[in-house]
Order: C-alpha cells, then sequence, then structure tokens
C-alpha cells in the first residue's frame, strides 16, 4: 500500500506571544508539544508525517524574540532572529564577521530569510536514515543503519561516533563555539546560561538529541561576548553543491596574533561528528607559535587523531586535516604535477 | 537523435487576410511550438506579426503532432510546417487560376497576394480565402487529402469553412537517420585540499542543422549542458543496499544543480550549417548537450588529477581526496550514486 | 499496558524492538514484595523446622570441623560470574534510568566473560563436580509435598535434611539458568550488531522481526535478572543463611550447621582419610541397621 508522505498530520496550533506565555504552553504540553521556529527542520518532519506532534507551539509571534541588541558585554540575538537579519547587521558584520560569514553560507537566501539562529543551532540530525523515519537508535530503535558495512555513509561522523554516526549539520553552531556564545535557555526551574560547546551533545549522552533541551525548555537568546570582537576570523564550509546543501564539513576560528604569533585562538569544527567539536588540544597545542602552514599541518594532524573512518567517510579525515590547517596558516597555492 | 518525420499540419488563411496556425507541439518552455511555424510565413511572403498561433490542448483542432521529447521537435514540425505552408501555396495558386485564368505555374505568392508573375492579376491572400469558401471541397477543409492522419483529418472537419484550410503530411524523403551532435569544452580549478572543484569556463558548440530561433537554441544548449554537468558534479539516486529503498527522496539528498553551480563563464556556439536532408535545414536539439556536459567536466578533472581518479559520476570532494590521499583510485569501479 | 516497544520497519513491518523500560521498575518492586513477604512470613508465620533424623552420632563425630562446600574453582567462578553480573546490570540500565554513559563496549565485554565463565561451569559442574546435585529429586518432590500438607495443618511425614542444595535453592538455579542463558543466548547474537573483537559485525544476520524478538527476549531475562538477583543478594545477607554464604567466600561451613541442616547420605562429605567412616559413610554393620 503506498505511503501518503504529502499531508501533515493534524495538529493544535498554539501561537503564544510572550515567552512567559510559550513557557507556559510548552510544560503544560510536555512531550506532546513541538517548538517551531522557522519551520525549515519541523516542515521536513511533518510533511514526511514521521514526526507527529499533538500540539505545536508557534514562536513567531513573540516579538521579545527577535532582534539584535548591543549589551554591556557584547551583543545579545533573539533565538528567533532570521539569519538573513544575522548576516546583514552592522554590528556583527562590524565585530563579529566569523557568525556573519557562517550565517550567510547556510543554506539558500530563501531559507535564511525564514530561518532563524535559534533554529539553526537547535536542528535535528540530516542522516538520511533518520529522516526517512526508519527506526534507528537515534529515533528510539536498536540499530543504525549508516554503521553498517554497506550503509551509505558518506554524510556521516568519523570522530566521536558511540553506535549513532549521524553528524551536527549547523553552520552557525562552530562560528559561535569559537566566539564563546553563551546560550540563554529558560527552563521550568529558572534561566540557565551555558557555553555554546555544552548545548550540544553526542550519542553518548542522549542518542535520541543532538542538544541538551528537554521538553518545557525554551532556548531564547544568543550571547555573544566582545572577548573576540575583531580577532582574525576563519570560516571555511566544504559542500556538495554551491548552495543549499548542508556540511560535509565546516570549521570556525577566532584568533589573536600578536606579531606573527598565536597568542590564543579558538576552533571548532562541526560536520565530523554529532556534536560540533571544540579542538581544544588543537588550541593548546598552537598557543604561542606562529600562524603559517607548518603549524597548520601540525594541528590539522592532531586533529583527526583517533578518527574512525567508515565505509564511506574517509576523506573526512584528510578534509578536517586541511580546513583546520587553513585555519591556522591561511590558504596557500599548491605546488601540483598531475 | 535529431528528428523524425511524417507528421502534419493545419493552417488557415482568414478572410481578413491573417494566418492561423494550428500548433500541435508541446509548450515547454523550448519554443519550438512557435519556431518552427516561421516558415509558413516565409513561404506565404506573410509577415510574422500576421500570423496567429493557436496551441495547448487537443480541444482546439490541432494537426497530428511528434511528442515533445527525443531532441525530435524541430526537425519533425518543420518539415510539416513547411508541407502545409507548400500546401497553401499550391491552392492559392490553382485558386487563382481558376477565378482568373491561366495555370497555377504562372501565379506568384508575395507579399500577402497571390498574382500573375512578372505583374498583372492576382488577389490578396484575404480574397483567396473568401473565394476558397466559395468553391469549398478541399480549399476550404470539407475535403482533405487521404494521407492524412485520422486525428488531423478530424480536426479539420471541426474548422471547415473558416477559410483557405491547408492541411499536410509530411512526404519530404530522407536519406538515412537525423542526429544532431554537441562538441562540449570545460576548463576546471580543483582545491586539491579541499576536493572542491569550480567550473571555471565552459563552452558547448552545436551542429544542430539551421539555426530558427537563436535564443531558444541558446536556452536548449546551455539548459541542457547544465543537466549533464549537473550529472557530474553531484546529482545522485541513492538506495540503500540492504533494504533495497530510495534514500535520497528529497532535492537536498539527491542534489540537481543550484544556479550557483552553473558556470559564470558558459558560452554557446551553432555551425548553422543547414541539414541536407530537411527542407528547412533544422534539426532537434534537446539531449545532445547532455552528455558533452557531463563528459566535459569529467574529463576536465581527468587532466586535472590524473585519468583513473574515478569511472563515475557524480565527483565530488569524497572521491577526489580519497584518491588523492591514497595515491591511487579508491572509488569502486561500479559505485558513484553513495 | 504497553510491554513492548514498536516500530515499523524499513519494509513497513510493524516489528517489536525492545520492553519497556517501566518493567526495570517492575521487577525492582517484585524484588522488594518479595523481602517484605518473606521477611514478614519468616519472622511471624513460620514454624522452626522440623526434619526426619538421618545419621548416626558415630559418623557424625567423624565430620570435620570445616566441611569442604565449594571449592576454589567453584568460588572464583562464581564471583568473577557476579561481578560479570553486577556489570552486565549496571551497564544495562542505568542509562535506562536517567545516568547516560558510554556503555555499550562494557557492557560486551562483561558478556563476553559471563559467556565464558558460564560455559565454564557447564562443563566443570558436569564432568567435575556433581552433576546431579543441583537438579530436584524424587526426595525432593516428596518432601515439596509433605511440606505443603503440613503448611495447611494435615499431617504428614517430616522432610529429610537437605542435601547439598535444599529444594528451593535447586529451583531459584534453575530459574537464573533460564533467564541466564536466554540473556547469554541472544546476547552474543547481539554482539554481531557491534564492532567486537570477535568477529566482523553483521548488523543484518537476521530479519527486523527476528532481532526485534531477540532483543524483547533479552530485555526480558535482563529483568527478570534484576529480581532474581536482588533475591540471591537476600538471602545471602539473611542470618540464618550467613553460613551459606561464608563458605561461598572461603569454602566451607561450620559442622554444626552441616549437622543441623544436611543429610550426610544426600551429601556426603569428603575429609582427609579414606575410611568410609571419615567419608561420613556408616560402617557396613551401620548402614544395614540404618
Amino acid at each position: 500500500m503506498a505511503v501518503i508522505r504529502d499531508v501533515m498530520p493534524a495538529f493544535d496550533l498554539l501561537q503564544p506571544s510572550s515567552i512567559a506565555d510559550a513557557q507556559k504552553l510548552l510544560q503544560q504540553q510536555g512531550s506532546d508539544g513541538w517548538v517551531l521556529a522557522g519551520g525549515m527542520d519541523s516542515f521536513d518532519w511533518l510533511k514526511d508525517r514521521i514526526k507527529k506532534p499533538k500540539v505545536v507551539v508557534d514562536l513567531s509571534g513573540i516579538a521579545e524574540l527577535k532582534g539584535i541588541r548591543s549589551t554591556a558585554e557584547g551583543i545579545e540575538i533573539g533565538a528567533m532572529t532570521t539569519l538573513t537579519e544575522v548576516v546583514e547587521h552592522p554590528l556583527i558584520k562590524e565585530k563579529f564577521k566569523l557568525l556573519a560569514d557562517g550565517a550567510e553560507l547556510v543554506a539558500s537566501p530563501q531559507i535564511r530569510n525564514q530561518g532563524t539562529i535559534g533554529g539553526n543551532v537547535s536542528q535535528d540530525a540530516r542522516c538520511w536514515y533518520y529522516r526517512a523515519g526508519w527506526p534507528c537508535y537515534r529515533a528510539g530503535g536498536n540499530i543504525c543503519y549508516a554503521d553498517t558495512p554497506e550503509g551509505r555513509n558518506r554524510e556521516h561522523a568519523i570522530l566521536h561516533a558511540e553506535r549513532c554516526v549521524a553528524v551536527n549539520p549547523s553552520d552557525t553552531a562552530p562560528a559561535l563555539i569559537a566566539l564563546d556564545a553563551k546560550f540563554v535557555i529558560r527552563t521550568p526551574k529558572g534561566e540557565r546560561i551555558i557555553d555554546a560547546e555544552d548545548y550540544f551533545i553526542g550519542p553518548d549522552i542522549d542518542i535520541t538529541s543532538l542538544h541538551i533541551l528537554q521538553p518545557g525548555d525554551l532556548l531564547t537568546a544568543v550571547r555573544v561576548p566582545s572577548t573576540w570582537a575583531g580577532a582574525h576570523f576563519y570560516f571555511e564550509k566544504v559542500r556538495d553543491r554551491n548552495v543549499w546543501d548542508f556540511p560535509l564539513l565546516n570549521v570556525a576560528s577566532a584568533m589573536i596574533v600578536s606579531g606573527n604569533n598565536i597568542e590564543r585562538i579558538r576552533i571548532a569544527v562541526n560536520g565530523a561528528a554529532a556534536r560540533p567539536l571544540r579542538l581544544r588540544a588543537v588550541e593548546d597545542a598552537v598557543r604561542g607559535r606562529p600562524a603559517n602552514a607548518a603549524t597548520g599541518e601540525m594541528a590539522g594532524k592532531l586533529a583527526v587523531q583517533g578518527a574512525v573512518p567508515l565505509q564511506f567517510n574517509a576523506y573526512k579525515i584528510p578534509l578536517m586535516r586541511n580546513l583546520v590547517k587553513r585555519a591556522i596558516g591561511g590558504v596557500e597555492e599548491a605546488t601540483w604535477t598531475s | 537523435m535529431g528528428g523524425t518525420i511524417g507528421f502534419d499540419g493545419i493552417l488557415i488563411i482568414k478572410p481578413d487576410g491573417r494566418v492561423s496556425i494550428l500548433s500541435g507541439i508541446g509548450n515547454l518552455g523550448t519554443e519550438s511550438v512557435i519556431d518552427v511555424h516561421r516558415v509558413a510565413a516565409e513561404v506565404l511572403g506573410v509577415p510574422w506579426e500576421k500570423c496567429d498561433i493557436t496551441w495547448g490542448d487537443s480541444s482546439k483542432n490541432l494537426p497530428f503532432t511528434c511528442v515533445s521529447g527525443g531532441s525530435q521537435t524541430t526537425h519533425a514540425m518543420t518539415r510539416a510546417a513547411h508541407a502545409t505552408a507548400m500546401d497553401a501555396r499550391n491552392k492559392l495558386q490553382e485558386l487563382a487560376a481558376k477565378k482568373l485564368g491561366g495555370k497555377p505555374e504562372s501565379y506568384d505568392v508575395a507579399n500577402e497576394r497571390v498574382s500573375r508573375k512578372g505583374g498583372g492579376a492576382g488577389m490578396t491572400l484575404a480574397q483567396a480565402a473568401k473565394y476558397a469558401i466559395q468553391v469549398g471541397g478541399i480549399y476550404d477543409g470539407h475535403e482533405v487529402s487521404p494521407d492524412l492522419n485520422k486525428v488531423t483529418k478530424a480536426s479539420v472537419a471541426a474548422i471547415a469553412g473558416q477559410g483557405l484550410i491547408a492541411a499536410a503530411k509530411d512526404k519530404y524523403p530522407r536519406d538515412g537517420a537525423t542526429f544532431s551532435y554537441v562538441a562540449s569544452f570545460a576548463e576546471v580549478e580543483v582545491d586539491i585540499e579541499t576536493g572542491k572543484y569550480h567550473i571555471v569556463d565552459f563552452l558547448a558548440s552545436a551542429d544542430v542543422g539551421s539555426v530558427i530561433h537563436p535564443r531558444a537554441l541558446g536556452g536548449q544548449v546551455l539548459g541542457r549542458s547544465i543537466l549533464g554537468i549537473g550529472h557530474a558534479i553531484g546529482q545522485k539516486w541513492v538506495f540503500d543496499p540492504r533494504y533495497g529503498a530510495m534514500l535520497s527522496t528529497r532535492f537536498s539528498q539527491s542534489k540537481p544543480p543550484t544556479i550557483l553551480d552553473v558556470p559564470v563563464n558558459m558560452q554557446w556556439a551553432a555551425l548553422d550549417i543547414p541539414d541536407p536532408e530537411t527542407p528547412v535545414g533544422a534539426r532537434g536539439v534537446g539531449e545532445p548537450p547532455v552528455g558533452g556536459g557531463c563528459a566535459s567536466i569529467l574529463n576536465a578533472l581527468s587532466d586535472a588529477l590524473g585519468d583513473e581518479i574515478f569511472r563515475r559520476a557524480p565527483v565530488n570532494a569524497d572521491t577526489i581526496l580519497t584518491s588523492l590521499e591514497a595515491g591511487r583510485p579508491m572509488q569502486h569501479p561500479l559505485m558513484a550514486h553513495i | 499496558m504497553d510491554f513492548l516497544k514498536w516500530a515499523i520497519s524499513p519494509w513497513g513491518q510493524r516489528v517489536p524492538i525492545h520492553i519497556a523500560w517501566f518493567l526495570i521498575w517492575v521487577a525492582v518492586v517484585a524484588g522488594f514484595l518479595f523481602f517484605i513477604v518473606h521477611a514478614t512470613y519468616l519472622r511471624y508465620f513460620a514454624k522452626p523446622r522440623e526434619f526426619a533424623s538421618s545419621g548416626s552420632p558415630l559418623i557424625a563425630a567423624r565430620i570435620p570441623e570445616h566441611v569442604p562446600r565449594h571449592s576454589l574453582t567453584a568460588r572464583l567462578f562464581h564471583w568473577i560470574m557476579a561481578a560479570s553480573m553486577f556489570t552486565l546490570l549496571f551497564t544495562a540500565f542505568l542509562p535506562k534510568v536517567g545516568m547516560p554513559f558510554d556503555w555499550v563496549t562494557y557492557h560486551w565485554i562483561a558478556g563476553s566473560v559471563l559467556t565464558a565463565s558460564i560455559l565454564f561451569h557447564i562443563i566443570h559442574a558436569s564432568f567435575f563436580m556433581d552433576f546431579w546435585s543441583i537438579w530436584p529429586d524424587r526426595i525432593d518432590l516428596r518432601d515439596a509435598y509433605n511440606r505443603t500438607l503440613r503448611f495447611l495443618g494435615k499431617s504428614a511425614p517430616p522432610p529429610d535434611k537437605f542435601a547439598k542444595y535444599p529444594l528451593e535453592n535447586k529451583l531459584y538455579h534453575g530459574a537464573i539458568m533460564a533467564a541466564g542463558l536466554s540473556a547469554i543466548v541472544t546476547g552474543v547474537f547481539m554482539m554481531f550488531r557491534v564492532r567486537t573483537i570477535f568477529f566482523p559485525r553483521n548488523p543484518y544476520l537476521f530479519s527486523d522481526m527476528t532481532w526485534g524478538m531477540m532483543y524483547v527476549l533479552h530485555g526480558l531475562a535482563g529483568v527478570g535478572l534484576i529480581a532474581l538477583i536482588m533475591v540471591h543478594v537476600y538471602f545471602g545477607l539473611r542470618p540464618e543463611k550467613r553460613a551459606i554464604t561464608k563458605s561461598m567466600i572461603f569454602g566451607w561451613m561450620s559442622r554444626d550447621f552441616y549437622l543441623k541442616e544436611h543429610d550426610l547420605q544426600r551429601w556426603p562429605v569428603e575429609s582427609p582419610t579414606s575410611s568410609p567412616a571419615s567419608r561420613g559413610e556408616a560402617p557396613e554393620a551401620l548402614r544395614d541397621a540404618g
């Protein structure tokens, strides 16, 4: 019998106009509730009839969640701010260009006009087995279809894979980690402020979610401190097509250089694991060294230690190595003889 | 392929002197639905602005026409249009001879008139149309040639009496089969650290016989080259080998080319050498650019990276990087849609 | 009440995928209920034990002070198996009740240890120990019948003293054998789903339906083992069983305890000398008389 896959299942749509109302509704609904931001992730699930929430809480009417404002410590970006607004905002372009670069490479202009930064960091894995609704570990089942000897795992993880080998597909996440951003979460127990890198979790913590939000929680804002404003930034995203594609891998780094030496650096990579990886070992190893290709090579090799390739994704090892090298040493013309 | 033969055409010279052409071609946006009929205006000596084209669905009394596919339309339907225009021309000469005396061959059709060669008695096409209705029979569609397809016969029966009706089958000879050819040239630049490549320059040169509509031809050649380029740069159908289920069910997974994947420098050219086996000299062109688009990219990549890196398309960062890293081809010869 | 979790396979078939995890708590509660009921019964309702007499004082006198019960090999097996069993239970169920960690590798390693120890135990117990001692025999069944009659207030002859293991012990062993072997057999197959050092992975060794049922059986065996282990530890800590517990650590039980509970003929004791008397067998003359 043909599976009907193009009509959304019925749900109750709740449209609060304040954060307090949204929180109340989410806490009432618990795990029956689904948070709808820009819809760029949600509608795929709903239109494929794989996730069928009873209640959808639409945040688009909440003005408090939108906007970019200057604060004493830096800037605060409302979670419902669209990616286009993030890309075009003068403050972000001026001081935190790394975030503008990362956000501008997300998907396509149409998606950026509708997609939000809160949604981009909270988006679910794009593993095509998971997205097809197959009962894999991430869906509560007991197998990973990608991590089989013949599974089509070209876009999957090379690091920290534990039963589930899906990757985190966000482009803004590594940029925010490199900028030492903080995420503001309202929970039933009050407000929590956590480091960007702690927002994301791997399958060893919770195999069914890429982030720490529980039912009833709401990500309200992203705060970027001035610590790394104006630093030397590098963002590169490698994907198959030139637009509208998730990253095979991306790298984001913020580096303070004095003379030619690296005073300090924050560097993160996404697409290699189920969460964006802050490369602390690399950060420690390059501190004090010159920002050149030799340091970059050393850093790249260090970054991929422990990587475990699957059948079709071994290319991510040299790719990650080279992206880390470029973040530190820049892009150079290579000598080549065919 | 470049064309088929043996289809029909219908046109009406109306009592107001306008030429109404019935076009049975499917309008895919290729503009063939209109282009192929320009020959009627030329043969009848009527300005193109005085020709009205009717198209759209089978309730509009259209002639038996080829399908819009297989690169055949321009070839097949210019022949049919020419045959129909010649039928109209013959009927004009016969009607002039009938009304004004003499033999049909001594009359010429030009400048919206049928008149004696060298000047002299004649009538306008509008007058000829009125006279055709008077005379009836084969001149206004109440009788038709027996070799027309029954669809055409039914259409003519429905419009009989509206003017001078020409309805003819393409019975022109053709020695051999008809093919069109496209030679495609591409230049690529490969980033050997990330495996990403860009198409720096592209040219597709078409041998499709006479060029009927340059812009439409350019659209076909460039557009269909993109289809082929898309196959080379990323488009794929992926199945899970264990379950046989398709994994690339959405565009973001099957990855058709996007506008940003189109080469920035993309040119087309055509030889414009008339095909001697067909009266208008024009051949069809839909499919030929595809193979060239794909092959030129793959050949450029082979030239850049070495001949043996891959055997199948698409070629992406993964194929390039694993092969470069290993120093030998790493892609399974029969497996590329992963 | 959904005891099983179901899913739709990639071919559209409805298959079970695992047990509902609330069954963990059902097992824990069942264990506690057992403690309460048993302790209450023993404290308030049980009558003092009466056995038919057996053995003569002469033979009894030859029984050594330290009655050997479990050899070093047997004890090592037991504690290695116990350690692997606890590791298995903790790695299996702590993540399910809210303490997530990277558990799978530890789980199959412990499972491999358990499997090896059980294989050892089967061979060792079958060929190097008294194979029959753990299985209920006719006397056990007859005594069970009589004990039930006596519990109900009817008159019946008193039961014999125990062989090496009382009937309840033997039945418990049967239960844990069923649960344990179920968990082990399904567990070994499930090792084909993950990367181990033993054999190449084959996640598709069975159909989705078969795997699902295997995971369900593994889960049922696992929660069953929670309850069974709780009961086992409970008995091990009970005051009247302390001597037996100590024998699993030190290898011997006291002569008094042995004589109080165990039948010399059903569980003969080995001693340093080889005479029948020292083996706990009656001398020829007395045997005819007894």
